[in-house]
């Protein structure tokens, strides 16, 4: 996966926590209010931000990829480690997706879809070329081993 | 049933035809049914006030209402008709503004359902449910039909749908063999009321309704009386709702797969295509297993009756709402035909699964045949899943931190929505690694061998 990934996370989510700051300092200046209950949601809120930037660095290092002869292999998490193996010939569809963020660090996300719900593969955090030729590739051997259900 | 269905008979075009002249009154009385209700309802509440004369002004607006709505499905009726294009199609013209022609292609016609509401049933009317392969508006339906013509069209359907399948064109010589379904098994209503009583979460919420009233009645606080509507009327309203849902079910096999028919008000009939079955699951609830009773229900991939969660807990996922092991296995070699799931042996899983699992851990195993992996599962509620090999989308390996401690996985098949849970849990990470990777080279191997007879490139 690329650095990037992480970054354009970590992004995300220092853009949450400005959001949440802002509202912070609105309530520190209602007079009503105690002044230490926002103080000790900013407390939390820093924390928390800090734990985010290590979980989305250590979440990225987790997702790995593997294409095999005949299917493509998903693993991810590292609370929760899930492995997928997808059969080319089951994948019904295979989607590109980048929202802006994503856009401006020149990432994106591959989704793999099959008839299954459940079978939850994705891989986000590519870049653009890669994640084509990718695309192009398992739409390609999908075709080829198309199984119906 | 016409005898002696002659080849160019079966797949020659045939001129319009109309639904039965009762139509426009049997699908407008429902209605109007309700609107008197309603009326009687509120009219009977204002009479203190309007007087006696409230009555006959709700007869009069049920009566105009019933006028205007059965001229307007007159003239829905004046303007559907149906018929047979000779080359493979059903045509159906309908629409009175908006004019609909639609085209059946019979060769990817998938099921035909015979439905016979209440209403219908009384002038002895039946619709005919007409299922084709694709996606979005794939249904038809065509209401009402004559009983013995629902039938005779029924019958008619799918012998030409089979000549359109084979290839077959008019007069090719291909004469399908009359379509004769035979009666497998009929659930008794005393063993359903019995069995539905007896679920776990019916009988539980039953037994903690007898202990409020018990409480009541001894210590004389009446504020546990506010929960009976809960403890007993849920459970109570689930048990009738299924008895209706499911009363008289029986399953029958046909030529395509297994028919199932069910109902008390509204009798539905359904197809289960042989060769569609993703995966079942075999449920014996704990105060079953004395009665030696199992429910079978089942994930079909594109089955009427809603997507996902829906269909979860829909009466449409069962193939068998209670029956002892012979039946059910009577059953189950017609939809997964040389499947033997009892004499399996299971690999169970390890002792030290139970500080995982404590008290189901006893029970966790999988087994395999040659078409079927088998997981098995529960300890109060047992679940046997039986997922046939080519029907796996793909191979989950999932594993919580817990999970981790103890050096164990789960491995999830992942199979099309539907009521079916097939997971291997809690087994040894190395053992659930190589199961995953056999149960995707069996899947590849059982679907190459879809395609050997199938005729299918690779």
């Amino acid at each position: 996966m690329s650095p990037r990934l992480t970054a354009a996370r970590r992004v995300t989510w220092s853009i949450l926590l400005v959001v949440l700051l802002i509202v912070l300092i609105v309530v520190f200046f209602i007079p009503d209010v105690p002044r230490a209950v926002p103080g000790a949601a900013a407390v939390v809120l820093v924390v928390a931000y800090g734990w985010g930037l290590w979980y989305f660095g250590r979440r990225t290092k987790s997702w790995a990829y593997a294409e095999r002869a005949d299917d493509l292999i998903v693993i991810r998490g590292f609370m929760f480690k899930r492995l997928v193996i997808v059969p080319y010939g089951r994948m019904q569809l295979v989607d590109l997706a980048a929202g802006p963020i994503d856009r401006a660090f020149g990432i994106a996300k591959l989704q793999l879809h099959t008839a299954a719900a459940t079978s939850d593969a994705c891989i986000p955090g590519l870049v653009p070329e890669v994640a084509a030729a990718l695309r192009d590739r398992l739409a390609s051997l999908g075709e080829q081993r198309a199984a119906g259900l | 049933m016409s005898g002696g269905t002659d080849e160019s008979e079966v797949v020659a075009a045939t001129s319009p035809q109309q639904l039965h002249p009762l139509t426009p009154i049997a699908t407008t009385l429902p209605l109007i049914a309700g609107i008197f209700f309603i009326t009687l309802v509120a009219g009977g509440g204002s009479a203190w006030q309007v007087g006696v004369a409230g009555i006959p002004v709700g007869l009069v607006v049920c009566l105009v209402g019933f006028v205007v709505l059965v001229s307007y499905r007159y003239l829905l009726w004046r303007r559907f008709s149906y018929w047979f294009d000779g080359v493979g199609d059903l045509r159906i013209d309908s629409g009175v503004l908006y004019r609909n022609e639609r085209k059946v292609q019979l060769s990817r016609l998938q099921a035909v359902d015979i439905e016979r509401p209440l209403f219908a049933r009384i002038f002895g009317l039946a619709s005919l449910k007409i299922d084709v392969a694709g996606v979005g508006d794939s249904k038809v339906l065509l209401a009402y039909l004559a009983n013995h013509e629902a039938i005779r069209l029924r019958v008619n359907l799918l012998n030409r749908a089979r000549v359109a399948e084979s290839g077959g064109t008019p007069g090719s010589g291909d004469v399908p063999a009359p379509i004769a379904e035979t009666v497998i098994h009929t659930v008794a209503p005393a063993d359903l009321l019995v069995s539905l009583i007896l679920r776990t979460t019916t009988a539980g919420l039953f037994l903690l309704t007898g202990l409020i009233i018990f409480m009541t009645v001894t210590t004389s606080g009446a504020g546990g009386l506010l929960l009976l509507p809960f403890t007993g009327g849920i459970p109570l309203f689930m048990v009738v709702t299924e008895f209706m849902g499911l009363y008289g079910f029986t399953v029958a096999s046909a030529h395509d797969g297994v028919r199932l028919r069910y109902g008390l008000l509204r009798t539905q009939a359904q197809t289960v295509p042989r060769g569609r079955v993703m995966a079942v699951d075999v449920i014996e609830p704990l105060l079953w297993r004395r009665k030696g009773w199992m429910r079978v229900r089942l994930t079909v991939a594109g089955v009427a009756g809603g997507d996902g969660d829906q269909q979860r807990n829909s009466i449409h996922s069962i193939l068998l709402p209670v029956a002892h092991q012979d039946v059910v296995n009577e059953v189950l070699a017609h939809v997964m035909p040389g499947v033997e799931i009892w004499d399996l042996t299971l690999t169970p899983a390890p002792r030290k699964t139970r500080w995982r699992a404590p008290i189901q851990w006893s029970r966790l195993a999988y087994g395999f045949t040659e078409q079927v992996i088998v997981c098995r599962r529960g300890m109060v509620t047992r679940h046997l899943a039986v997922v046939p090999y080519a029907r796996t989308q793909s191979v989950s390996i999932i594993q919580g931190p817990w999970q981790r401690r103890l050096g164990l996985s789960t491995m999830r098949i992942d199979i099309a929505p539907g009521p079916v849970n097939a997971e291997v849990l809690y087994f040894p990470a190395e053992q659930v690694i190589a199961l995953a990777d056999a149960q995707v080279e069996r899947a590849r191997v059982s679907r190459a061998g879809d395609w050997a007879s199938g005729g299918a490139p690779d």
